[in-house]
């Protein structure tokens, strides 16, 4: 991608481009999460790509910000539950370390609060992700993306009710050689579902980023803007709120490389003639 | 008798007196030469090596015996072989002249007495008791004087049986040349010539009273008052028998002409279809047995006979056996309760109190009984021996047992639960608890256990005529119960509501934007 070709963020980087890496860093961590055990410690790669996607979002728009902002407050949210319930695992561990036998009750009593803080955690990340997805997606894929939203969740939520009735059948049995294999058969299903969860979302989220590729292309020199605007393949079959995507995309595409040419409307970040007053698309007043 | 020696070492000769009571004869005897005995009754033999290191051989028949009086000088007396038994060590020697005596039974064996410094054979009696081991006794006198100053020593010693070998050991302490003598012939085998003289002697003698006189003064030397030692061993001579098997022979009356029967004489069985059946045995102990034949029964049927030198004859009657009865009496029997006995293809009942009796001959019998459902006999089945007289069996009747079987169900495998049934308790680690109770009404109690409750504590069962299976439930007590945290369905909801409502919210922020 050429950021000479690209209208630029006022710090000098490009935002397109660092939302899209952000988008490519949540993939990744995503499929990475898949692995039980390696995925737990790379995850990190999805907060850390959801925050470079707020970063990046401004060249989506203000709307767009401020709903990537949504989606960082429930990661933040979500890494507390995570944290909250590890915390209660990590006690356990430290109980246990050199025990010499244990009674299940007591791991329940850490691992239960943890599935609950971590179900609902999931439900924060699918909607974290939805939201940063959302942008990239077509009708089709919104519908799908909602889909996704409900059926990951829902998968992760009967594979935690079944394991954690499993988990409370063992509540007053000792840990022994007979029953210690079933307490890790749970385990293991436990993180079948997280990584069905990681595998799910990995997809869509790929699918977002392979989006946001096309919509987020290099400008293609072309004797005027106007034409390509509202480019009249898309406008018609796209709803309102992706117009600001589309404008950008297309303003991206039709701008000459010199910057002077156009002005982007601070509010619903369309690109106005560089002579504009006000916004074409929203009216908001541009400075001069 | 007849006697063959064979000796190995040529460059030695043996001289062997045999003297007979009844008469003299010498036989000369060569050493390294085989003994075989073929011939019974054997006179006593004299045998006088005189040798160092020397051995022979004497082959017996199976299981004869053999006597021997060994006598050495210069050291003590040992005669190995793999079957020898000391009877006696008349003077152990301390550099002075040993005898020994002995015996040994054997079939076929070689005795090699070759560990004496010096030392001589000087007599043999070669015995047998007809092929059984039992060891011929012989008498022993033994006279001592050792008084002070004394001189001499005699006694008396009685020989009961003709053609005796008489072996004489005299000592006398103090004086070189003692002399033996005594009313009969005395032939000196040997005479040591040392300050503790020992003379041996022997003398072949009829069945009668001896006197026999050590004298140690004839020297006219001072005898120093020590001890003066006479022994003398009898040794009768032996009567050896070939072993030999006798007839025993079973004659049997009573049976139908051309009916075969079987007789079992220790480990042999025969039958035969003729009044009599042989066997051919050797002397000694036997138990037989005689079979039943065409439904009669031997008298005698079994019992020991022995064989003894001649001869045996046993008789055998065959008759109908007796009858006995065989008799089965109730007891706790419930009125108008009908039961019955089956014995072989024999079948009788009853419907009271009475007793059923069958009629039977002597014979082990398998029996079973049987009664109305409700009941059961104890024994329902068994078997009695009928032996020469008659046989009660009680039987005993009680309300039949019926099987209750409470099964659990809710518990994980291995879990133990308990019931109490009418204040007995039951426990199980399986999902079954089985027990044998008769007709009536019981009031179960199921008791809970960590984690688990029944959904019916208490639970009143009738048996009634047939087995019963119950079912208790157990519920788990969730720890769900405990905290909403530990609850799946809880979980599940609070997710759910979240996960709904982030979707309005969603919806919102990107449907919305009426504000902007």
């Amino acid at each position: 991608m050429n950021d000479m070709n690209y209208p630029k963020h006022q710090g000098g980087r490009d935002p397109s481009h660092i939302l899209k890496t952000g988008l490519l860093m949540i993939v990744v961590g995503l499929f990475i999460a898949v692995v039980p055990g390696l995925g737990a410690y790379l995850s990190i790669l999805i907060l850390i790509g959801i925050i470079f996607a707020f970063l990046g979002s401004k060249v989506l728009g203000k709307k767009y910000r401020r709903n990537y902002a949504i989606a960082i407050l429930l990661i933040i949210v979500m890494s507390i539950l995570e944290l909250y319930g590890l915390a209660d695992v990590m006690t356990l561990m430290s109980s246990l370390y050199g025990a010499t036998s244990a009674n299940y009750s007591e791991i329940i009593k850490a691992i239960d609060p943890f599935i609950f803080f971590v179900a609902i955690a999931y439900v924060l990340l699918a909607g974290s992700l939805t939201i940063i997805a959302y942008p990239f997606m077509k009708n089709i894929n919104k519908a799908f993306l909602w889909i996704f939203y409900f059926l990951t969740v829902i998968i992760v939520l009967v594979d935690f009710y079944f394991q954690m009735n499993q988990l409370n059948q063992l509540y007053y049995q000792s840990v022994t050689l007979n029953n210690v294999g079933q307490f890790t058969t749970i385990s293991n299903y436990i993180y079948y579902g997280g990584s069905a969860f990681y595998f799910l979302w990995g997809i869509v989220m790929a699918v977002a980023y392979a989006n946001s590729r096309k919509m987020l292309q290099p400008p293609i020199p072309s004797p005027g803007y106007q034409n390509y605007f509202y480019p009249t393949e898309t406008r018609s079959s796209q709803s309102q709120e992706d117009n600001n995507i589309n404008n950008q995309n297309n303003l991206a595409r039709t701008s000459t490389p010199n910057q002077n040419n156009i002005s982007i409307c601070p509010t619903c970040g369309a690109a106005n003639p560089i002579d504009a007053r006000f916004c074409q698309k929203c009216g908001q007043q541009l400075k001069p | 008798m007849k006697l063959r020696l064979h000796f190995g070492l040529a460059t030695i000769i043996l001289v062997l007196a045999i003297l007979l009571a009844s008469g003299a004869t010498t036989n000369l005897i060569a050493i390294g030469s085989t003994v075989t005995i073929t011939n019974s009754p054997i006179t006593p033999q004299i045998l006088n090596y005189g040798i160092l290191n020397q051995s022979s051989k004497i082959n017996m028949p199976a299981n004869g015996s053999i006597y021997f009086y060994t006598g050495a000088t210069g050291g003590g007396v040992s005669v190995t072989n793999e079957n020898f038994n000391v009877v006696n060590y008349a003077i152990n020697g301390n550099g002075a002249t040993s005898v020994a005596t002995g015996y040994s039974s054997n079939d076929l064996g070689e005795y090699n007495p070759n560990n004496a410094a010096y030392y001589s054979i000087a007599g043999i009696s070669v015995g047998s008791t007809s092929g059984v081991n039992s060891k011929i006794i012989f008498n022993e006198f033994a006279f001592s004087n050792s008084s002070y100053g004394a001189s001499f020593v005699n006694g008396s010693f009685e020989v009961n049986s003709s053609n005796s070998l008489v072996v004489i050991i005299g000592a006398a302490s103090s004086d070189n040349n003692p002399t033996l003598s005594g009313n009969f012939s005395i032939k000196v085998l040997d005479q040591l010539s040392y300050v503790d003289s020992i003379i041996q002697a022997y003398s072949i003698l009829s069945a009668g009273k001896y006197s026999i006189n050590l004298d140690s003064t004839s020297t006219g030397g001072n005898p120093n008052g020590c001890a003066v030692i006479l022994e003398v061993y009898v040794i009768p001579p032996a009567q050896f028998y070939i072993p030999q098997k006798y007839s025993v022979t079973f004659n049997e009356f009573g049976l139908p002409t051309g009916t075969s029967w079987t007789v079992t004489l220790g480990n042999t069985t025969l039958n035969s279809t003729a009044n009599n059946i042989t066997f051919n045995e050797y002397n000694g102990t036997y138990k037989y047995f005689i079979s039943s034949a065409s439904k009669l029964s031997p008298s005698p049927g079994s019992g020991y006979l022995t064989v003894s030198g001649s001869p045996v004859q046993v008789s055998v009657y065959f008759k109908p056996p007796n009858t006995y009865i065989a008799n089965f009496i109730p007891l706790n029997i419930p009125s108008n309760t009908i039961w019955w006995v089956i014995i072989g293809n024999q079948n009788k009942s009853s419907s009271g109190t009475g007793n059923i009796a069958f009629e039977l001959s002597n014979g082990t019998y398998n029996y079973s009984i049987g009664t109305m459902a409700r009941y059961i006999t104890i024994p329902s089945k068994g078997n009695f021996v009928i032996s020469g007289s008659n046989v009660n069996v009680t039987v005993n009747f009680e309300l039949r047992p019926y099987n209750l079987k409470i099964i659990e169900r809710g518990l994980p495998t291995g879990y133990t639960w308990t019931i109490s049934i009418n204040g007995s308790q039951y426990s199980s680690s399986s999902q079954t608890i089985s027990i044998l109770v008769p007709d009536g009404k019981y009031l179960i109690h199921v008791y809970s256990l960590t984690g688990y409750k029944p959904y019916s504590s208490n639970i009143t069962v009738l048996v009634d005529n047939s087995n019963k299976t119950i079912y208790v439930d157990y519920q788990f007590i969730s720890p769900a119960n405990i905290s909403i945290y530990y609850s799946p369905l809880i979980m599940v909801f609070t997710s759910l509501i979240i996960l709904i409502a982030l979707a309005f919210v969603i919806q919102r922020i990107y449907r919305g934007g009426k504000g902007e």
